[in-house]
């Protein structure tokens, strides 16, 4: 089982994807640790986009593969974000997973 | 355009009550595991009148259940050919 | 992630109590699946699958997760077509104006039909 190690030594437990094993274990200081495993540096951008996946597990208890995250973030923060471009932009490769994975929450269902 | 509907309960579940409220007629109504012991019963239900009734004769046999002249006995071959000649199957379990 | 094939139209009936058994969150699962696919979705509630419908679920309190709020998230996946059973309902006492969620109450006829029009059809 692989972990992450924070600054006060602490070990998070991950699963074999990458993402946290309890959605508990999340902190600021753990997304900045995961984004850097994955060579993202967290800006303002990037932390809205977090709040936004947070804030919509915390109310649906899902995590929303590509399609629905567009949607989610340009409901939440305007359309001009709300684009595959942009979330690729910040998240590369694939914001869905990547980005779920950062904002500490489970692996979107049926996104590859 | 049919559909071939399987029931694998009893009457103690309502699968077989669903499945007849939004069956359409010419669909076919197949009775299989515990679903052969609501055959009497779905034989006499006018519901049923639009509908084709079988029931899995393997299943019956093993339940002893004897099938009433209005539901056909099938082999597993046959249960084969009515989810072929079917446009879409549901499973009412 | 568009599918190679050309969409399918599939209804999924969910005819489960929320919180009785897993078979109301696996066709919610189904559903989101198949809307990821890009594939025309019907999700229909009859008999007891009404009960998932209704408003003010708790569900943190048998440490389970709400059903309710998961199904409010189906817009955002695409998934439109949501039908209830008007009988179901009103045998349960649901006023269709108060449910946790958007849905069209309809008759089993309209049940009937849209499965004539499905490629494929699930029921849990």
């Amino acid at each position: 089982m692989s972990q992450l190690l924070l600054n006060n030594h602490k070990a998070i437990p991950l699963d074999k994807d990458g993402y946290l094993r309890s959605l508990e274990d999340w902190s600021p200081e753990v997304a900045d640790k995961l984004a850097s495993s994955l060579s993202i540096s967290l800006l303002e951008a990037h932390w809205e986009v977090i709040d936004v996946l947070r804030a919509f597990y915390q109310r649906t208890g899902l995590s929303p593969a590509m399609r629905p995250l567009v949607k989610l973030v340009a409901t939440e923060l305007g359309a001009d974000k709300g684009r595959s471009i942009y979330l690729l932009k910040l998240f590369p490769g694939n914001p869905a997973l990547l980005a779920s994975k950062i904002a500490g929450l489970p692996r979107p269902t049926n996104c590859f | 355009m049919s559909t071939l509907h399987t029931v694998n309960k009893t009457a103690a579940d309502d699968a077989l009550a669903a499945c007849l409220k939004v069956a359409s007629s010419g669909d076919s109504v197949l009775l299989i595991e515990d679903g052969v012991y609501q055959a009497s019963k779905l034989a006499g239900n006018p519901q049923t009148r639009a509908l084709k009734l079988f029931a899995l004769r393997e299943d019956a046999d093993a339940r002893g259940i004897s099938l009433p002249a209005t539901v056909t006995a099938i082999g597993y071959a046959q249960f084969v050919e009515l989810a072929c000649e079917h446009q879409r199957s549901v499973s009412w379990f | 992630m568009s599918s190679p094939n050309p969409p399918k139209t599939i209804t999924f009936i969910s005819r489960s109590t929320p919180y009785g058994s897993g078979r109301a969150k696996a066709c919610l699962d189904m559903v989101l699946s198949a809307a990821v696919f890009e594939q025309r979705i019907n999700l229909v509630f009859m008999d007891d699958g009404v009960w998932q419908l209704q408003a003010a679920q708790q569900p943190k309190s048998i440490d389970a997760k709400d059903l309710s709020a998961a199904l409010s998230a189906l817009p955002l996946f695409e998934v439109s077509n949501i039908f209830a059973e008007s009988e179901a309902l009103s045998s349960r006492n649901l006023d269709p104006a108060a449910l946790a969620i958007d849905v069209k109450a309809c008759s089993a006829e309209t049940i009937a039909a849209l499965i004539r029009e499905s490629d494929v059809v699930y029921q849990l």
